[in-house]
């Protein structure tokens, strides 16, 4: 199985284990068929008609044959029919399917017609046909099953190809040299037949029960020992011996279901996508603190106290979020910066409650200009809403990172923003929605004329600040915006980053900017954080991060960066792999990348250190100003 | 002067835009896109030139060219002083054990059923270069050159145990077990993070001074060719505006466009915030390259001969030129907005 590579864990659903088992016994069954010491399944020796008793467990049928005997080596055909049908069908259906997608053109074009015009044909109808023309026999039967589903592996084959012909990996075999056999052999072929496999079980079930219908009808094997055969004869004495038919339907029923439920699991198994979707965490419950408080005025738009939040994966849980405290001022801003995996768009998304449905709090306090939303990691609800609902887009709103494909197709930009306005405003008239819509536009620098086009009918910089239109639709007093600008050309981007800048000043908006980029956030923010493996460990005005950082990690970040004004200086690196923060940690999180890391670094988990009144530095040395390089 | 590695002149690829059946019916005429119009390069064994543009440039297609993934159109493309457009079979084989190519993605960048080591091990297998052992060597060897090290704990993991970092200097191995006179990177750091992207850089530059490998380094970033090549081409609409040594590009560029792209970079070193310039208009697309010099709609200094008249090759200073009627005024001046 180490083709599937199944993923860690994977396998262990309740269906597939059972289904696992039955398919299983069903092997070793028909296996030692020979060495169970069950009489012979054709010898009619005993009483016919015996109901199922001490000697006979499943009784005998009308010629005194054991039925017990019968179904086990009725097992036999029934897997060989299985095996040998669906991997006949299944190469022939990989080979011809994969051709077909890597070649495209006119080659693609015949052939996945050939295989549409197979599967027209019934399975039942070729098999008639053939048994008229040569003659009943197995081989026949699983020729015809073989030939009759063949397509369907073809075509799930073809859609695999035809996406993984163009991934990254097979151009670059193709571009060290590689032909189009070894490609296909070695590179798109084995990563594609997980769904095949996948398929063959359902396929297996098929060719059992199609098998055992062609014996029903007498258009099997007359020789082999046949569950289908078995409830045909069983049918007409259904009424005086039923356990002639019910055992071999009920081995037949248990031995499909249990197939298909195997390709069902599997299919669960290696496709992670739905995996994760079955994983949801449950959290602290809600907390109801009655009627909310009236807005005070003098308290900051957002308050952020030891606020944790953890990822919850079969192997554990990752401590994305992890203590994080900060106050925003209105009309203040802040840039949030680190490496991919630090937990800053994490922050973003347990800010206003709209997280992964594996994430849960497990404390701290959030609260929007004094109204509490979050309070010792449970949200607050008033009645049957959360409280972050009255806030959500009318106070504080989000542009995600993926924004610029957030927009619904069908309907014009127009169209989106006026359901959006009326969506939190119904009572307000169509005059009053254009009028602000129109007003918006200005703002962002879109001509009104571009208010009725489709999403698809606007460049990448346009959506963008369309998305950048629909989050200040409400007038919000804070945005957060995580890396806005970020799928964007350099040019674009600057005038995005100077839009939101502009309007910030103007609208007295608070920003949280959430970016990798070191340049965006210097430019557009009057506040740092720098966040590494969950935790805030540097923050500071903007002008004394980047002029006299105090952690060794935004040290690293800072030398590290090219620049295309001043003198050309070396680059430095840091060396190691980031921090996942999961499991008992000892010692500063930094520690086993920084250079000036002390024993005590490596035992001791570092406090937030005080270098100035609005500078704080999670590290020990912080304030030793001998220890910070000039 | 060195005989040249690869050179291109007036290089193109169109690409023909499927009409739908409808208007071909009408007498409709399929669109064309000229997604590289007419470039000339010139890259000398161990030097690395760096081609700079944003999306929809023809950069990348420039890349695709080289590497033969795809056909030119147009112009010719001479390799070690042989016309290698039009090769295929075996001479296509020999060509790409020589030019090999390093992609954007780290993560998709190989094969995820593969182990490191085989991965590493693979561009030798197809050219049926020595034995299992002898290739397994050489891929540690490989291996150890990018600081892959231990190479025990790298060599049998596979794709999805290693970090975006990681996985680059993987790729880098595998580009280089064939010791090619020429890699073409295409954005070989933009999808890694800050820390480890001034690594990957450092490493690709010490590599080419270890074994005299030439580099086209593809990137929309004017910071990265700084950091990574000798010279530099900033392609616009699938013309090649400005070319020349990288650090006098950078600092006095000669045409407009390259002008706008450097002051568009910011800046986290002086806490001064820049001047904001805000072209008119949107970026424009190579499906209508509009007529005179390409990039007068944008251009903050365009006047009436722009509209009119392609503007030449103007030269500016020793090996560098710039396709702008009005580059010497630019380079003296900058772009008066």
């Amino acid at each position: 199985m180490a083709l599937l590579r199944l993923p860690d864990g994977a396998p262990r659903t309740p269906a597939i284990v059972i289904s696992l088992l039955v398919v299983a016994l069903a092997v070793v069954v028909a296996v030692a068929a020979p060495w169970l010491g069950l009489p012979d399944p054709d010898a009619m020796e005993a009483i016919p008609y015996q109901p199922p008793n001490a000697r006979h467990w499943f009784g005998t049928d009308n010629f005194g044959r054991d039925v017990l005997s019968r179904i086990v080596w009725g097992t036999r055909l029934a897997l060989i029919v299985a095996v040998v049908s669906s991997l006949a069908s299944s190469i022939l259906g990989i080979v011809l399917g994969s051709i077909s997608g890597y070649f495209g053109g006119w080659v693609d074009g015949v052939m996945s017609r050939t295989f549409d015009v197979f599967l027209l044909i019934p399975t039942f109808f070729l098999v008639l046909l053939i048994v008229a023309l040569f003659g009943q026999g197995l081989q026949y039967t699983m020729i015809a099953i073989a030939l009759t589903t063949w397509p369907r592996s073809a075509r799930i084959m073809r859609s695999q190809v035809l996406s993984l012909k163009s991934r990254v990996y097979v151009q670059s075999s193709r571009a060290a040299g590689a032909s189009h056999p070894w490609v296909l052999t070695r590179h798109v072929v084995p990563n594609g037949l997980a769904p095949i496999v996948t398929d063959g079980t359902i396929l297996m079930g098929f060719a059992i029960l199609t098998e055992a219908g062609l014996s029903f009808l007498g258009l099997g094997d007359q020789n082999a020992v046949s569950w289908g055969r078995m409830i045909f004869e069983g049918q007409r004495q259904l009424r005086i011996a039923p356990w002639l038919s019910i055992f071999p339907g009920l081995a037949l029923l248990l031995l499909v279901a249990a197939l298909n439920l195997l390709g069902d699991g599997l299919n669960q198994a290696m496709n992670p996508q739905l995996r994760r979707q079955s994983i949801r965490a449950r959290g602290k419950p809600p907390v109801d603190l009655g009627p909310p408080k009236a807005e005070d005025a003098g308290a900051p738009i957002l308050d952020v106290r030891g606020l944790k939040m953890e990822y919850r994966l079969p192997k554990g849980a990752i401590r994305a979020v992890d203590g994080v405290d900060f106050t925003l001022p209105r009309g203040g801003s802040l840039g949030v910066v680190g490496e991919s995996g630090c937990g800053k768009s994490s922050l973003g998304a347990a800010l206003l409650q709209v997280m992964a449905p594996n994430a849960v709090y497990t404390a701290g306090d959030v609260s929007v200009a004094g109204r509490p939303i979050l309070k010792d990691g449970q949200v607050v609800r008033a009645g049957s809403r959360d409280a972050v609902m009255d806030i959500r887009w009318t106070r504080v709103s989000i542009i995600f990172q993926s924004a610029m494909n957030a927009l619904n197709p069908v309907l014009t930009v127009r169209q989106q923003l006026m359901e959006a306005y009326r969506l939190h405003r119904p009572a307000e008239d169509e005059a009053a929605a254009v009028a602000r819509i129109e007003a918006l536009f200005d703002l962002i620098g879109i001509p009104h004329r571009r208010m009725t086009a489709y999403p698809h009918e606007l460049s990448g910089g346009m959506r963008q600040r369309v998305m950048i239109a629909l989050s200040l639709l409400h007038e919000p007093d804070l945005v957060i915006a995580d890396e806005p600008t970020t799928a964007l050309d350099v040019l674009i981007q600057d005038q995005i980053l100077g839009e939101i800048d502009a309007l910030r000043r103007r609208l007295g908006l608070g920003l949280i900017l959430i970016s990798h980029d070191m340049g965006a956030v210097a430019e557009t923010c009057d506040r740092v954080a720098v966040m590494y493996a969950g935790e805030i460990v540097e923050i500071a005005p903007t002008s004394v991060i980047f002029g006299d950082p105090r952690h060794p990690y935004t040290r690293a970040l800072m030398g590290a960066l090219p620049t295309v004004t001043g003198p050309k200086r070396p680059l430095e690196t840091l060396a190691g792999e980031p921090f996942t923060p999961t499991g008992d940690i000892v010692g500063c999180r930094f520690a086993p990348r920084c250079a000036m890391a002390t024993d005590r670094c490596r035992a001791e988990a570092p406090a937030p250190v005080a270098v100035a009144a609005d500078h704080l530095a999670r590290c020990h040395y912080a304030r030793d100003d001998a220890r910070i390089p000039a | 002067m060195t005989a040249p590695l690869l050179e291109a002149a007036d290089l193109r690829k169109t690409f023909d835009l499927r009409a739908g059946w409808f208007s071909t019916l009408l007498g409709g005429k399929a669109d064309q896109v000229r997604a590289v119009d007419g470039i000339d390069l010139r890259l000398i064994p161990g030097e690395v030139l760096a081609v700079v543009g944003e999306s929809g440039s023809g950069k990348t297609t420039t890349g695709r060219l080289i590497t033969l993934q795809d056909r030119p159109t147009g112009g010719t493309l001479r390799f070690e002083g042989r016309d290698v457009a039009g090769l295929s079979g075996a001479a296509l084989k020999a060509y790409r054990r020589r030019v090999q190519m390093i992609f954007q993605n780290p993560f998709e960048a190989l094969d995820p059923r593969h182990r490191v080591i085989d991965a590493v091990a693979e561009p030798l297998a197809i050219h049926g270069i020595g034995t299992a052992a002898e290739r397994r060597a050489r891929a540690e060897a490989a291996l150890a050159d990018v600081d892959l090290r231990p190479i025990a704990r790298f060599a049998d993991r596979h794709p999805a145990d290693l970090s975006g970092g990681q996985l680059q200097r993987v790729a880098i191995a595998r580009a280089l077990i064939l010791e090619p006179a020429l890699i073409v990177a295409d954005e070989p750091v933009s999808m890694l993070d800050v820390s480890v992207r001034s690594g990957v850089m450092t490493l690709m530059t010490e590599l080419r001074r270890r074994t005299g490998v030439a580099y086209l380094t593809i990137t929309h970033d004017l910071a990265v060719a700084r950091y990574m090549s000798d010279r530099t081409a900033v392609m616009y609409l699938g013309a090649i505006v400005e070319e020349g040594p990288t650090e006098d590009l950078i600092a006095g560029a000669a045409h407009p466009y390259t002008r706008l792209l450097l002051q568009a970079v910011p800046e986290h070193r002086s806490g001064a915030r820049r001047a904001r310039i805000r072209l008119p208009g949107d970026a424009q697309s190579v499906k209508a390259i509009p007529d005179g010099c390409r990039f007068h709609p944008r251009c903050p200094m365009a006047r009436d001969v722009c509209r009119t008249t392609e503007p030449p090759k103007v030269a500016v200073g020793p090996g560098r030129w710039a396709a702008c009627h009005f580059a010497g005024e630019v380079l003296a001046t900058g772009v008066a907005a």
